[in-house]
């Protein structure tokens, strides 16, 4: 324990001193640059497909040809079986065109994977910070006012929970999907983005609202909440100012965790066609185009897969390293 | 709150609203045993100090502004002594008594008439005890305080206090002046505390400690609170509750059969 007695440097605060705790995790560190790989990579998706595959991943190019090693090669080749039967798309090719291979629609996997990167990861991050917002406001209301606002609040939660997140997620987006989502004058169209979004968020709410809730209830009773009411601070003010900032935590370790679920559940709606809509691409559906072709060209399923797998288990590894960071000594020990 | 009624300078404040309170809370204002959990460890002591000065107004009516708050926070380190670099730091990285100097810091800033100060050096070492007591005791003399200090320490009692409230069982059995209190105690439980303190002598007589349990205050006894475990029980103190009644002058006990010197 520092005394504040020679030194006049102000003290880090809880977040520098966690941030610093941060940068020594090796394993969150690499996770970090996991996914920033992944993120930069996403986002130079149309640079990709421009400059570097030459090819638009979202036109179908059955007929078309690549020049590979000099010669015209068919995207769509025939099968290898005896009599030659059907066609498959090509495989891997090693070249900077079509470096993972075609799908059934003749489309750059790599180019899809990238563009698919770039909405998984924008819902599945949108989905999570919506999420905590949403339970982060529930959770608090329900906790710290108690009484008939919790019954309420944390009933409807107990709802929700009551039904599995997958088969609450697919019932809402079959419900969406052929109409969009009109609340009033508002009208969401069915294939944008923000369904998927919302509904992800709004099934995953109780989940996070339930901790939230836990922790501010064990704050109101805080002897520094007492010591506000004592000096006649507005409820209001003591929620912003003592209760949020120690909740914060908890909603920021949730954030990584919160996310990897979410790009799961936006994969598997996405898989099931009730999620990112053709012809855009996610994860998901990349993994759907891939799935007929699965015996004769794996690489269409494994690779968005494979990213799945990475950016999830960086996340989760980054979620972990952030509660350590944020179990900042004496705010955990008194609770 | 349970039983009783709350009065400040004649006003009945028990069952008030807020809204009618919270100008009233600027002029008492309350000190907690926990010098840690009762600072909000992710704020500055600054920003915890300037709290009040914040959501209240002047007394004419204004809001402080940035720079009476600044001149008033340094002159309450002043105070309290504590440098002034303190207030940029957050409330980890002080000591039990430094907390607790924060704490009292933080009661003094809307300058009120009354502290309520709940057992506020029992969670302390005893030498940083001895000087947050002065610390009360100098601050009473300079600011012209009124404390409600609660303790449990009659070493600390002795010290701080004038007049002395001898609860049991959240009743008040016994009330006066300190010295009278202290040195010629009436009521047997007052008696039974004051043998309890342990004395610095070798070979010195120890008295009986009183028998049983402390019961649940949720379910007290019939008749007086204390018959249970009095020495001096009769068959009275078993179906009748005494009343505090005066002794003498500035003394009052509640119980039926009072020692009396």
């Amino acid at each position: 324990m520092t005394k504040p007695s020679n030194t006049h440097r102000p003290s880090a605060g809880p977040w520098a001193s966690a941030l610093r705790s941060l940068l020594r995790n090796r394993a969150a560190l690499a996770s970090v640059a996991v996914l920033a790989f992944i993120v930069v990579a996403s986002l130079c998706a149309p640079f990709y497909a421009r400059h570097v595959a030459h090819t638009d991943p979202f036109v179908s190019n059955v007929a078309g040809t690549i020049m590979l090693n000099g010669q015209e090669t068919d995207i769509m080749q025939p099968n290898d079986n005896p009599l030659h039967l059907g066609l498959s798309p090509i495989g891997p090719t090693g070249h900077t065109a079509y470096l993972l291979g075609a799908d059934s629609q003749g489309r750059d996997i790599m180019a899809r994977l990238l563009y698919g990167g770039r909405n998984s990861l924008l819902i599945s991050f949108s989905a999570a910070v919506l999420c905590l917002v949403m339970a982060g406001t529930v959770g608090i209301a329900a906790g710290f006012f108690g009484g008939v606002t919790d019954m309420v609040l944390s009933r409807l939660m107990d709802i929700m929970w009551a039904v599995p997140v997958y088969l609450f997620a697919i019932s809402l987006s079959i419900v969406t999907i052929t109409s969009g989502l009109r609340i009033g004058p508002f009208v969401i169209e069915a294939d944008n983005l923000l369904i998927p979004i919302v509904i992800i968020a709004l099934v995953y709410v109780p989940y996070a609202a339930r901790p939230v809730r836990g922790r501010v209830i064990a704050l109101r009773q805080a002897e520094f909440v007492t010591a506000a009411r004592c000096l006649g601070v507005p409820r209001w003010r003591i929620v912003l100012r003592d209760i949020l900032p120690n909740v914060s935590t908890t909603l920021v370790v949730m954030g990584p965790l919160l996310m990897a679920m979410a790009l799961l559940a936006e994969s598997a709606l996405s898989f099931l066609s009730i999620g990112v809509q053709a012809p855009a691409a996610s994860w998901g559906t990349i993994i759907l185009d891939g799935e007929g072709l699965i015996y004769t060209r794996p690489m269409v399923a494994i690779a968005p897969g494979l990213a799945i797998v990475a950016v999830v288990l960086a996340l989760n590894i980054l979620g972990d390293g952030l509660r350590d960071a944020l179990d900042v000594r004496d705010a955990s020990r008194r609770e | 709150m349970s039983a009783g009624q709350i009065v400040f300078d004649g006003q009945d404040i028990t069952r008030l609203p807020e809204r009618i309170l919270r100008p009233l809370r600027q002029q008492m204002q309350m000190v907690f045993q926990d010098s840690y959990a009762s600072l909000n460890p992710r704020r500055r002591i600054g920003d915890l100090l300037a709290e009040p000065l914040r959501v209240h107004r002047t007394p004419d009516g204004r809001k402080h502004t940035p720079m009476t708050i600044a001149h008033r926070l340094e002159e309450l380190m002043e105070l309290v002594s504590l440098p002034r670099a303190a207030l940029e730091r957050y409330p980890h990285e002080f000591s039990g008594g430094q907390r607790q100097r924060i704490n009292i810091a933080r009661a003094l800033v809307l300058s009120p008439r009354l502290v309520v100060a709940d057992e506020p050096v029992s969670a302390l070492d005893v030498s940083v005890q001895a000087q947050i007591v002065n610390l009360f005791a100098d601050l009473q003399k300079s600011l012209g305080l009124t404390y409600v200090f609660i303790a449990h320490d009659l070493a600390v009692v002795r010290q701080i206090s004038t007049r002395v409230a001898v609860m049991y069982l959240g009743a008040i059995v016994e009330l006066g002046e300190t010295d009278t209190v202290l040195h010629n105690p009436a009521h047997p439980y007052t008696i039974a505390l004051t043998q309890a303190v342990p004395r610095p002598i070798v070979g010195a007589a120890r008295h009986a400690p009183l028998r049983g349990e402390i019961p649940s205050p949720v379910n007290k006894p019939s008749g007086c609170r204390f018959h249970t475990r009095c020495p001096a029980v009769q068959t009275r103190c078993q179906n009748e509750a005494p009343t505090l009644t005066q002794i003498a002058p500035n003394h009052r006990v509640a119980c039926h059969y009072p020692v009396l010197k």
